[in-house]
């Protein structure tokens, strides 16, 4: 014990240079917001000294510093020499640094821990010394991991940087293709949910993290004790072989052989569905046809249906040139054979995707085209700083592409349907400009599809003022305005318009009036939709949203799921009218869903807003719901049944207990294996 | 001699490139899965594209690291300039092993999406032409960088940060945009979807970028015969890494405390109503084009305010722009706070008879003596007084002469208010108090306290209050612990009048019932909430939360406003929240309509608007915790 103390002490003196510069970090902080800001006015959210990427990176220079320093003073003879295990040097090492770094996130936390109560705006706020505890340990822990990951890499000398950029690289790609691994990642330890008001600590993710770090941590360890130089060494003899840059070719497309399989139906499983109008396991070849205006690619066995549009698609440009008035003078590219989830048609700059398979008219197929040639045009003529500030601009731009597609192609019926949602939207208070122009929160906290409705009615009371130049006159100034590019949200909207000649405060005006006036119009109809209040339930590992209570006949429920409201959302499985089975697992922490209402007789749609349900203490579905599901089939949303998935549909179809079909169809929530229910 | 130096440069950094390059194809491959994982229509052009940005940097920092920094930093360049070549020959041909490896690579990304995109008929020979020559010319770009930076050895990461950071402060405080501009240009989200015109421009600027830091890097290692590189290229002590992080920094931060941001269009109000004077600025437009009224309610709002400021000692006032809007509410007005203090907006229905005219002048004042303060007056303990000074003006009569009903309805607010429970502790915790009757009752309670300490104690004490609190800027630094403590409202009021302040809210609360009877009819016929929100468990984790109120007088309908919070969530506003209406009903069972879990904190309330009060009325707000 007493070598490990000494050798502590030897580590920490020589950690002194570190020690001044982290009390140069933490004073200058603090110093700043005592000369520089309100002290008492302060958000009391911050993390840790080390939680961001930086600290990361900090920590393992530190680390590196640390492993390497006896190399560079070269004592590491010496203490090797002395009559001490090397695993206690090692542990010396880590357990000095450990203490610095925690030390230094405990200085910094106490000094902001001062802010924040200084600052908090009301006693109501829960800023005891738990929370300070609480959130001290978290800290000390993700530290502590950041070690431990530290000297594992640090074991790898001048490989060790680009490796940890490597890694953290690849961990995060890989992260976004299989969610689940998120709860091994340790920067994102440190977040503030609560349960009622205590800081939740994340035990599981602290588990997954702690346990993932000590066991890179272990490895350092063994390979030091049995020879620091071991790796070093072996590294150097590995990069003077002959064979060693064909033998890193060789190991790096041997493992991109097996990652492809692996990663591949991983990314298939937990990502969104592609939707192709090429039914799969069906190849068939591209064709491309060229008009004036546009560049076509279609499936070859789509000829015949893609003929008209092709000859009507060079009208279609003209008409929304035409509302425009200008000209975007750009060769379009359209590819007809699939679009991203949950969309018919994607724009990027003037390439264009269309699902072709979800368009069964003519009439239907150009004005998904009119649509997305207008968000070509009002990218060429914003020169994309519209693009740029897609958070503040969706609005817009889909707003405006869905005035385009109704004024060219819209039935009465369609932009009737589109004022009534709106109103709808407005009585519940999601219509407001702030709204509007703030994409996350609306995309978060609402339908996303709500900016197509609410931008076409505020484009619509622009027009009205404005006239039909407006839009474009807007666009062209945006384009032309430099300094408007350092302004966000409202301030960037009221100098846009400013540019143009225009008012920003008329336009909301005559918005809201425009859907008051549609809202006093709907009352009855508004007043009588349902509340969409709905429990949510586990089976098989699946997750199903029950409602309280059933819809009226007239309606039709509709759902939607979403692990976070970082991923895009997904279907879900709708049965009757009560139940929606999510098609994809849940969140790390929660399910989140989005209930609607669809009337199949005027053709809308309504979403209530997302609800982020946490999935810690779900209840099993109980027998009564179990009962309810097989008495009422499976609406996949399409007029059909879902009985059975892949390869259990012979043996489902064989049995006669309707209970074991829902289990496996709906259970499974594959969509792709409803069948239509015969006439 | 070329070919044994080749030699040479692979066997000794063949593996660690090879290592890199590896990495770099897994960032592509990685990068491109996720794209498509998102949106499988991606060509893999497309697709590729951000990982390609990364991976093509990535390996040109590696191999240029190896083949320069590495050499200079053993010193085994020694060798190489001992070997009958000049430096430069020397230097050219460790560039154009680097600049083939990192074309290589491009080329390769280029040729392998092409096989992978061949079927694809939109990708036509001219277009994946120029898709090459992007993927080359960024390539050679940022090969040149790199390979330049390796001669300056242990500076190099210094210099990398520095240039960050200055490209940085180039897009932000300036009008040239960085990101339109070259190597940028090239990769961004045009490429591998922009089939017109070549981006000529960016091509040559990145040709050039990289041209020309491979000549100014044969030129540094060609100084005083390679002293120069050989110099920098010594290994940096970890003290002098920590000095320079520090020193690039602190300097930055500095830089960009110090440089004002972009100068920009001011905000103007076209066609609106001027009046200018006595440190004040108001523009006043209706957008609705009533526009009779304008000029004289710019000019009544110009002397109020003139008359508010010489009040609290404030030279200049930030302007105020107020927009007559017929889609509000008459009984709302909206403001918005402009950026850089640039002035406050308010938005009201004005010329509509049944707005109350006063109003345009709280909200001016109130906001724009937040905007003069910096947000100071925001702090709990001085916000009551912000929120009351408005109002107290006007009802004191230093905005002009005002008409009954205003004064009623003053009284009728502050008396419904206190029947809802009202005690000195209430002005410690004024942001929860606000949360819980609204800001209408609010403003008016503090306003009437003002009232009762002028007339107590005189006009002069209040004004001296106001002054000592609304009219001073507050250093913004740590004086500013010192003065909230020195010039709490609640301290400098028990200073001022010797009492302690809950003996003052008590004769306060005390005159104010003499005040009722006159006005008890008026107050019946307010609707008043009773009962309370109640939380239903719906099995282990599901939770809804219902209101079981009983309201008399009926109002036509009622409001829910309800919000999950997390518990550091400050004060509270009503206008953001979710809200249900409803049709009310006598006893009535309120449902909000969405379920909750447990453990979720959430705000809510229940309201109707009062015609009397011209503001809603509430059962008052709560947080709840759901259990």
């Amino acid at each position: 014990m007493s070598g490990f103390l000494a050798l502590s002490r030897k580590e920490l003196r020589l950690l002194r240079t570190y020690a001044v510069f982290l009390a140069a970090i933490i004073g200058f902080d603090a110093l700043s917001t005592l000369l520089f800001s309100y002290p008492d006015q302060h958000t009391p959210d911050r993390p840790g000294l080390f939680s961001a990427a930086i600290g990361l990176f900090f920590v393992y220079f530190i680390v590196q510093g640390v492993a390497a320093q006896d190399d560079d003073h070269q004592t590491k003879e010496l203490v090797f020499a002395l009559p001490t295990p090397r695993s206690t040097i090692f542990f010396a090492k880590i357990a000095a640094v450990v203490l610095l770094l925690v030390a230094a996130d405990a200085l910094d936390q106490s000094i902001d821990y001062v802010f924040a109560v200084w600052s908090r705006t009301s006693a109501a706020i829960p800023l005891g010394p738990t929370h300070w505890l609480r959130l001290f340990f978290v800290n000390a822990w993700q530290t502590a991991c950041f070690v431990c990951i530290a000297f594992f890499f640090a074991g790898f000398r001048q490989l060790g940087w680009p490796l940890v950029a490597a890694c953290i690289a690849a961990f995060a790609l890989a992260a976004e293709l299989r969610p689940d691994l998120a709860i091994l990642n340790p920067l994102t330890i440190v977040q503030y949910d609560f349960d009622g008001l205590s800081l939740i600590i994340p035990w599981k993710k602290l588990w997954a993290t702690g346990g993932l770090s000590l066991g890179l941590g272990v490895v350092a360890g063994a390979l030091f004790v049995l020879d620091p130089d071991t790796l070093a060494g072996a590294l150097d003899r590995f990069k003077r072989s002959r064979w060693s840059t064909a033998l890193v070719l060789a190991l790096f497309f041997a493992s991109v052989a097996l990652l492809v399989p692996v990663l591949g139906p991983w990314a298939k499983e937990s990502g969104p569905k592609s939707q192709s109008s090429i039914a799969e396991g069906e190849q068939w070849a591209k064709v491309r046809a060229m008009t004036e205006r546009y560049l076509f690619s279609y499936p070859a066995n789509e000829h015949a249906r893609a003929a008209p549009l092709l000859e009507a698609a060079d009208a279609v440009y003209a008409d929304v040139r035409a509302v425009f008035g200008k000209d975007a003078g750009a060769l379009i590219a359209v590819d007809l054979g699939g679009s991203r989830e949950g969309t018919l048609g994607t724009t990027h700059w003037t390439e264009v995707h269309i699902d072709f398979s979800q368009h069964d008219t003519l009439a239907a197929q150009k004005e998904t085209l009119a649509h997305e040639t207008a968000h070509v045009f009002i990218s060429v003529l914003a020169d994309r700083r519209l693009d740029d500030r897609f958070a503040d601009a969706r609005f817009f731009h889909e707003g405006l592409a869905n005035y385009v597609q109704l004024q060219t192609y819209g039935t009465p019926q369609k932009k009737e349907n589109r004022r009534f949602v709106a109103s709808v939207l407005h009585a519940q208070r999601r219509a407001r400009f702030e709204l509007l122009i703030d994409s996350a929160r609306m995309t978060r906290d609402y339908d996303a599809e709500d900016a197509y409705t609410l931008g076409g009615e505020f484009v619509t009371a622009l027009v009205a003022i404005y006239g039909q130049g407006a839009p474009a006159k807007l666009l062209e100034a945006i384009a032309a305005a430099p300094d408007l590019r350092g302004e966000n949200g409202p301030a960037f909207w009221r100098a846009a318009f400013q540019a143009a000649g225009f008012q920003l405060d008329s336009v909301i005006a005559r918005y809201t009036k425009t859907l008051e006036a549609a809202r006093v119009a709907n009352e009855q109809r508004i007043d009588a939709l349902p509340a969409l209040a709905a429990g949510v339930r586990k089976s098989d590992g699946r997750y199903f949203v029950v409602l309280a209570e059933d819809l009226p006949e007239e309606l039709r429920l509709r759902c939607q799921v979403r692990r976070s409201e970082r991923d895009p959302p997904h279907a879900g499985l709708v049965r009757g009218n009560s139940v929606c089975a999510a098609p994809s697992a849940a969140g790390e922490k929660s399910l989140q869903y989005a209930l609607g209402v669809e009337s199949s007789d005027e053709g809308w749609t309504i979403f209530s807003p997302w609800v982020d349900a946490p999935i810690a203490n779900v209840e099993p579905l109980d027998a009564a719901a179990w009962r309810e599901l097989h008495e009422r089939g499976c609406d996949n949303g399409d007029g059909g049944y879902c009985f059975a998935a892949g390869e259990d549909a012979e043996k489902a179809g064989e049995n006669a207990d309707a209970t074991a079909w829902f289990r496996v169809g709906c259970a499974l929530g594959h969509t792709q294996a409803c069948v239509r229910a015969p006439e | 001699m070329i070919r044994a130096f080749i030699r040479k440069e692979l066997q000794q950094h063949g593996t660690y490139v090879a290592v890199a390059t590896s990495l770099a194809a897994l960032i592509v491959l990685l990068d491109a899965f996720s794209e498509l994982s998102h949106d499988p229509s991606l060509d893999a052009f497309a697709a590729g594209r951000g990982g390609l940005r990364i991976a093509l940097v990535v390996v040109a920092l590696v191999v240029s690291s190896r083949l320069v920094r590495k050499e200079y930093a053993e010193k085994t360049q020694l060798f190489l300039e001992a070997l009958p070549l000049s430096r430069a020959h020397m230097v050219l041909m460790k560039a154009g092993i680097g600049l083939a490896h990192v074309l290589a690579c491009g080329g390769a990304f280029t040729a392998i999406a092409f096989l992978v995109e061949r079927r694809n008929p939109l990708l036509t020979a001219a277009f994946v032409a120029q898709l090459g020559a992007r993927i080359l010319a960024f390539a050679t770009a940022a090969y040149g960088v790199c390979f330049l930076l390796g001669f300056f050895g242990r500076y190099r990461v210094p210099i990398v940060i520095a240039t960050a950071l200055a490209l940085i402060y180039l897009n932000d405080r300036t009008t040239f945009d960085v990101l339109r501009v070259g190597p940028f240009a090239l990769m961004d989200e045009t490429f591998a979807t922009e089939r017109g015109a070549w981006p000529a421009r960016a091509l040559l600027i990145s040709l050039a970028i990289g041209v020309g830091a491979l000549a100014v890097s044969v030129l540094l290692a060609s100084l005083r015969e390679g002293s120069l590189a050989a110099m920098l290229g010594e290994k940096m002590s970890r003290r002098e890494a920590m000095f320079f992080v520090v020193a690039i920094l602190f300097g930055a931060s500095a830089i960009f405390a110090a440089t004002p941001k972009k100068a920009r269009e001011p905000f103007t109000l076209a066609s609106a109503a001027p009046a200018e004077g006595g440190g004040v600025r108001v523009r006043v437009a209706d957008l609705a084009g009533r526009t009779e009224a304008d000029q004289t309610i710019a000019e009544s709002l110009r002397t109020s305010l003139a008359a508010a400021a010489r009040a609290l000692d404030i030279a200049e006032l930030p302007p105020v722009f107020v927009t007559g809007r017929d889609d509000l509410d008459p009984a709302l007005v909206e403001v918005d706070l402009l950026p850089d203090n640039e002035g406050v907006i308010v938005r009201g229905d004005y010329p509509n008879p049944r707005f109350d005219r006063t109003r345009l002048f709280c909200a001016a004042l109130h906001h724009a003596l937040v905007l003069h303060s910096g947000g100071r007056l925001f702090i709990e303990e001085t916000h009551w007084l912000l929120d009351g000074f408005s109002r107290y003006f006007v009802l004191s009569g230093g905005a002009g002469e005002i008409d009954g009903a205003v004064r009623d309805r003053g009284a009728l607010r502050v008396l419904y208010a206190k029947d809802l429970g009202l005690s000195a502790q209430d002005f410690d915790r004024w942001s929860a108090y606000r949360e819980r009757v609204g800001d209408d009752l609010g403003e008016a309670v503090a306003a009437s306290l003002l009232l009762h300490l002028r007339e107590r104690y005189g006009e002069a004490s209040v004004t001296a209050l106001a002054r000592t609190v609304l009219g001073r800027q507050v250093p913004k630094d740590f004086r500013a612990l010192f003065d909230r403590r020195r010039n709490a409202p609640r301290r400098l009021i028990e200073a001022a009048t010797k009492r302690s302040f809950e003996a003052i809210v008590a004769d306060w609360l005390a005159a104010l019932e003499l005040t009722r009877s006159p006005l008890a009819a008026a107050l019946a016929r307010i609707p008043r909430f009773a009962g309370a929100p109640r939380i239903d468990a719906r099995g282990k984790s599901d939770r809804q939360i219902r209101f079981d109120l009983a309201l008399a007088p009926l109002p036509r309908r009622v409001r829910l406003y309800y919000q999950t919070i997390d518990p550091l969530t400050g004060e509270l506003s009503r206008e953001t929240m979710r809200r249900v209406d409803k049709v009310a009903t006598a006893a009535s069972d309120y449902d909000l309509g969405e379920t909750f879990q447990r453990g979720q904190v959430v705000f809510v309330d229940a309201a109707a608007h009062s015609d009397a009060l011209d503001c809603e009325v509430s059962l008052g707000g709560r947080r709840l915790v759901l259990e």
